[in-house]
């Protein structure tokens, strides 16, 4: 060692003694390995002592960097000798560190050495402190992982043989005893298991030390079994972790097996009974045991069975010992999870009965969950596994014939062929159909018991316990209230309708006692008994509510039961409490169940809006709405006229937080009515929103008229110290949000099922026709319609800057729309472009721009004359430049007016559809115009991604749906908008940069037929082509985040594909300039990506050459790295 | 040579990870070599924070099943009009493609 200790006489460091504590300063000074010796206790000791974690991070850093250095080799025995332990074990973890770090330092001739010294070390330590011990035969193990088999060959017994003849020696003082070697030895053993398992090793190192490991293994079991045998309680523990380890590697079962009956012994004693569940947890779960089912599960079930397991069990729950119970329960899930179909098929056996009844008993383990155990559930996941075991039993024929002796003599040989296929195939066999229907019989009495089981675990404390509670142990009662909520489900697979009559039996019962509790006063508060009867209902309708995913909407025996007066018509209507709550919440799960049973749709709607009115019950009652309105619209459309009474009398009292769903869910059953019968309940419905919109709106034009100037304050400081609204905006948005609402509910829901395009603009045109005829008819329609724009109208003029309030109107503004149906309360699409078109120009807010970009997705070709072909005619003409811009270098494009160039090609294009187009180009110039004002440096485009995202998700739109209008803009708004999209190439934010890759893509990928057509876009590439190349290039070559390349090789591929000629020059004419795209990027590998590219046309082969020069051009080539995505 | 599932790398976080480091490959903070040993321990670190009992989300779905198979313990679900259902919350598509592999312990090989 002298020579590591000689070369840590140069050794700087950053650190200082200074008056007696050793302080950690910025000073610089040179110190001896014998000055770090002596600095490293004290920093030990200081570490451990200290409360300042800046303190003990500068310590730790300081204390890791010393390991790094050579005389650390040195440092480890001198702390080793210490006295104090903390000093001792870092000792013994700077061998491991060196010895993993530092291995190809130790000298040749020192390696076996260095494992004697590590040995002398773990004897010293063999009687204790177990943390020291135990980080030595980490370090041990580093040493075995690098030197087995070169410089140590079998090392299993030799590590053995060694400890062995150290047995009460005496070293240093120090004697080592037979006891303390075994653990020492079990300790290494454990420890290596787990260190082949985990460390990165080579593979041909890894097979070296497999190798020698499947050696030593048949040692190590026989020194386990030895210690199972013998040894006493404390050896017996650590031979079983030790054990356990072995089965985690993964050795094989006839390994292990010998074994096998020690360790289920070893069950059935207190002390060695966690240890040896932990190792049957690992063998039950590890792969080997499918193939050694029978094995496992008749040598554990005696043991489950047993009287002292038995007792264990009973001892737990009735003392409500979670600390017993926790291992025994783990193990019998375990068993449980793992041989659910071997315990499925034997479900008669006694000791599977007695095995159930132990799950039963964990299940419904006493205490709230979280609160006061949290045992039980772990056995939710048996009973869903027991549950698709049973579903997938099945008659075995042969035993059936076996049995009977009858069965086939019918089939001919082929269909018997089949049926025994069938049966062979099947996971369990053996069982005759009346087996079957024994099993069956009685799984309906397990599942049945286990769901009064578990109803009584979803039973919520009282109000006073459950307040005691901490948040996160509320949230975790809530968690496993659904968790069982599932499990129950699972139920209703093996009882079907039994379940449900149970559970309806079980609220009656529970009414009844309410009934009687209610005597004695209906306030919760002072009425206990009330109240665990309430809690106790509660968990009933839970369940049912629960249920309702797997109850068939036809079923026609229990539910109808349960909403009669039996029970529906008993419930809770006065006193506030989570049994109302969840009826609430069950009434509404049940929607699809009402769809086919009308009838009971009145009790449940009146039950259901007098709660609106509650604030307890509000969300609950709003939330049931919604779902009975949406889904049973066509049911309630006849009982529309109450159903506006009963709201009228309700308004008022409704929480504005809830007001929105209850118009939604209104919204829903007018939206059923036809247009003309809808507009009086619309106006009901909407009658005091717009009033109150038109006070907000009149109020902050007084105010702006005021002398407050147009950007009039929206917001200020809250109560809670937060910036929001001030009231007046703050009321106008919550009428706004009431519109959305309505209108949200207006829409259809068979919208999306529009087909052809000639139906697309037939339905349109149906649309406009009816919206003519009701609005021709006068009256209430057209004050409809005029109150709607407005609102609409009036925000965009007097809150333009408010953020929040224009999202709302680009919200209301995207839900009307629609080209298939027409309500009183949409607007026209020409009037919707007008509002998107003044939001805008006065403030340039995204939402505004994907308003837009709806508009034209949705609008333009049924407004325009639909598509490109019915416009320019059917007949495209050959185009002379198909070749590329290459075979046309002089175009005369002509794009002064594209829309009389329109006129002449299209083929009975209407007035109305002409001047159609121009507003969409007019759109599109004003948003570009505005935009591009905005955005006049990279700074401006960086400071607003998300206009910048939106303005390209619009150019997409247009380029994709209204190509015409596209190319109708002046063209030098064209060159500006493509500029601006090759110079968002350079931006770093993802948002703006994907959108302007994707516009791009999209834009590439132009491919026409009509001259006109072709002829523009081949124009605008003649003049940015070189641009839109080099920003490509630049991307590719690390401008662009390596996640954009995909992107960029997207928009390259057709690029090329269309403009062969044009990109070998403009890629040639780039890439010759020096340290373009990157610094390092070579010539010849410019070369080589221009070879590449040009030369296939596989995409696959493509993207592999733009990776590859990528990765070449980011410093990536040949690292593991650069392949990584 | 790793252990772990490499499919959260396309995640969002997985991307903006990698394009992380490679800003700190080229300007030269770190080597592809470091780089890809912080991948590695994404790819350690996520696979450990989904599939330890951190994540207590809970989220059930409905959905009409069009296809499903699997091949080397990969199992793939195509669904279509799902409806996935949050605590507070539901959210609808058109098609959705589950990707199911086998959750591994963490340093299973």
């Amino acid at each position: 060692m002298s020579t590591w200790t000689s070369r840590a006489n140069q050794y700087s460091q950053l650190s200082a003694l200074a008056l007696g504590r050793f302080s950690l300063l910025t000073l610089t000074f040179t110190i001896t390995s014998t000055t770090s010796n002596s600095s490293c206790s004290i920093v030990i000791r200081q570490f451990y002592a200290s409360q300042d974690a800046a303190y003990q991070k500068t310590a730790q850093e300081y204390l890791h960097n010393l390991q790094k250095e050579p005389f650390a080799w040195d440092l480890a025995p001198h702390l080793l000798s210490s006295q104090s332990e903390n000093s001792k074990f870092f000792g013994a973890h700077t061998y491991q560190v060196k010895l993993t770090r530092d291995w190809k330092t130790i000298p040749e001739d020192r390696i076996e050495w260095m494992r004697g010294e590590l040995i002398s070390w773990i004897v010293r330590y063999s009687s204790g402190p177990a943390f020291i011990r135990t980080k030595l035969c980490l370090a041990l193990s580093a040493y075995a992982v690098r030197a087995v088999p070169q410089y140590w060959t079998d090392f299993v017994s030799s590590f053995y043989q060694e400890m062995l003849s150290r047995v009460n020696q005496n070293v240093d003082g120090v004697s080592m005893s037979q006891q303390a070697m075994e653990l020492a030895v079990l300790e290494f053993f454990t420890i290596i298991a787990e260190e082949l398992g985990r460390a990165e090793i080579e593979p041909m190192k890894r097979a070296q030390l497999s190798n020698e490991v499947t050696n030593g293994t048949p040692f190590i079991m026989s020194f386990v079994r030895e210690i199972l045998l013998g040894g006493n309680a404390t050896s017996k523990t650590k031979a079983l972790v030790c054990f356990k380890s072995w089965v985690q590697y993964g050795i094989t079962f006839d390994v292990i097996q010998p074994i096998l009956g020690l360790v289920l012994n070893s069950l059935l004693d207190d002390e060695t009974f966690d240890a040896a569940a932990d190792v049957w947890s690992e063998i039950m779960s590890s792969t080997a045991a499918a193939k050694h089912q029978d094995t496992i599960c008749e040598g554990l079930m005696p043991c489950f069975t047993s009287e002292w397991a038995r007792a264990k069990h009973l001892e737990s729950i009735q003392a409500e010992n979670e600390d017993i119970s926790k291992s025994l329960c783990q193990l019998l899930s375990t068993f449980g999870d793992n041989f659910s179909d071997w315990i499925a098929a034997r479900f008669l056996r006694p000791d599977i009965v007695v095995y159930l009844e132990m799950m039963m008993g964990f299940a419904g383990f006493p205490g709230y969950y979280a609160e006061d155990e949290t045992i039980s559930d772990l056995t939710l996941n048996f009973w869903y596994m027991l549950q698709e075991s049973l579903s997938e039993l099945q008659a075995d024929v042969s035993a059936d014939s076996h049995t009977q002796g009858m069965g086939q003599e019918g089939l001919d040989e082929d269909q018997q062929v089949i049926l025994s296929t069938i049966s062979s195939a099947s996971n369990i066999t053996g069982l005759d159909t009346q087996s079957l229907q024994a099993i069956k019989k009685a799984s309906v009495h397990v599942y049945i018991r286990l769901t009064d089981v578990l109803r009584k675990k979803l039973e919520y404390p009282t109000h006073k316990v459950w307040m005691s509670w901490t948040r996160d142990i509320r949230q975790e009662f809530s968690g496993h209230r659904q968790e069982i909520a599932d499990t129950l489900i699972n139920s209703y697979h093996v009882l079907h309708d039994q379940i449900l009559s149970q559970l309806i039996d079980t609220s009656i019962m529970q009414l009844d006692e309410i009934q009687k509790s209610t005597l004695s006063g209906a306030d919760l508060a002072e009425n206990l008994q009330l109240e665990i009867e309430l809690v106790r209902l509660e968990s009933t309708l839970y369940c049912l509510k629960a249920l309702s995913e797997v109850v068939p909407h036809t079923e026609s025996i229990q539910m109808p039961r349960f909403f009669s007066d039996q029970v529906f018509g008993r419930l809770p209507t006065v006193i506030s409490c989570r049994a109302r709550e969840t009826a609430l919440s069950l009434v509404g799960s049940y929607a699809d169940w009402f769809k086919v049973h009308p009838q009971f749709l009145l009790p449940a709607l009146n039950f259901v809006i007098p709660a609106l009115e509650v604030p307890q019950l509000a969300p609950y009652a709003a939330k049931a709405l919604k779902n009975i309105c949406d889904t049973c619209r066509e049911s309630l459309v006849e009982a529309i006229d109450a159903f506006m009474t009963v709201f009228a009398n309700v308004e008022k009292a409704i929480d504005p937080a809830i007001k929105g769903s209850v118009v939604f869910s209104i919204a829903t059953v007018i939206q059923t009515l036809p247009v003309e019968r809808s507009i009086g309940p619309l106006v009901g419905l909407l009658g005091d929103i717009f009033t109150r919109s038109n006070e907000c709106l009149e109020a902050r034009k007084q105010r702006l008229s005021s002398g407050h100037g147009e950007i009039s304050v929206t917001q200020h400081q809250g109560s809670s110290g937060e910036t929001e609204l001030e009231p007046l905006s703050a009321m106008m948005l919550q009428q706004l949000e009431f519109l959305l609402s309505c209108c949200r509910g207006l829409q259809s829901p068979l919208e999306e099922d529009i087909r052809t395009t000639d139906e697309r603009i037939q339905v349109y045109q149906r649309t406009v026709e009816e919206r003519a005829a009701i609005l021709a008819s006068g009256g209430i329609a057209i004050e409809l319609a005029r109150s709607m724009e407005q609102v609409i109208q009036g925000v965009v003029m007097v809150w333009p800057h408010e953020l929040e309030i224009i999202e709302r109107v680009c919200q209301i503004v995207k839900t009307m729309m629609t080209v298939s149906q027409f309500s009183a309360l949409y607007l026209p699409f020409p009037t919707l472009i007008r509002v998107v078109e003044t939001g805008f120009q006065r403030h340039a807010f995204p939402c505004w721009l994907d308003a837009a970009a709806k508009i034209v997705s949705v609008y333009y070709f049924e407004t325009t004359g639909g598509s490109l072909a019915s416009k320019l005619g059917t007949s495209s003409v050959p185009s002379s430049t198909s070749g590329g811009l290459g075979s046309s270098p002089v175009l005369v494009v002509d794009v002064d007016n594209l829309a009389s160039s329109a006129t002449r090609h299209a083929r009975g294009r209407t007035p109305a559809e002409l001047e159609n187009e121009a507003v969409f180009a007019h759109l599109l110039s004003t948003l570009t115009t505005r935009t591009l004002d905005g955005m006049q440096t990279m700074t401006d485009m960086e400071e607003h991604p998300d206009v910048v995202h939106s303005y390209f998700a619009v150019l997409s739109q247009f380029v994709r749906h209204a190509p015409l209008a596209f190319y109708s803009i002046p063209q030098e708004q064209t060159d500006s908008l493509m500029n601006f999209a090759i110079a968002g190439l350079a931006l770093q934010e993802r948002l703006a940069l994907k959108a302007t890759l994707l516009f791009l893509i999209e834009f590439v990928h132009q491919n026409y037929d009509y001259p006109e057509m072709k002829q523009r876009v081949d124009g605008l590439m003649t003049r940015i082509g070189l641009q839109m190349m080099r920003g490509i290039l630049l991307g590719v070559g690390g401008h662009v985040p390596r996640s954009m390349v995909p992107q960029l090789n997207d928009c390259l591929y057709p690029l090329i594909g269309k403009y062969t000629q044009e990109c070998r020059a403009w890629m040639q004419t780039l890439l010759v300039e020096p340290g373009f795209p990157s610094k390092h990027a070579d010539h010849a590998s410019k070369e080589k990506f221009i070879k590449g590219v040009m030369q296939t046309r596989s995409p696959k082969r493509f993207k592999d050459e733009v990776h590859q020069f990528s990765n070449k051009c980011r410093q990536l080539d040949g690292s593991v790295f650069g392949s990584a995505i | 040579m790793s252990q772990y599932y490499e499919h959260y790398r396309k995640s969002s976080i997985g991307l903006a990870l990698i394009d992380s480091l490679d800003e700190l490959i080229q300007s030269g903070h770190i080597n592809p070599q470091l780089a890809m040993r912080v991948l590695a321990q994404f790819d350690m670190s996520i696979a450990e924070a989904f599939g330890s009992s951190r994540v207590r989300n809970r989220v059930n779905f409905k959905a009409h099943l069009d296809n499903y198979r699997s091949l080397d313990d990969v199992w793939t679900f195509v669904l279509s009009n799902p409806t996935f259902r949050f605590e507070h919350d539901s959210v609808t598509a058109e098609k959705v493609k589950i990707v199911a592999c086998k959750a591994r312990v963490p340093g299973e090989t």
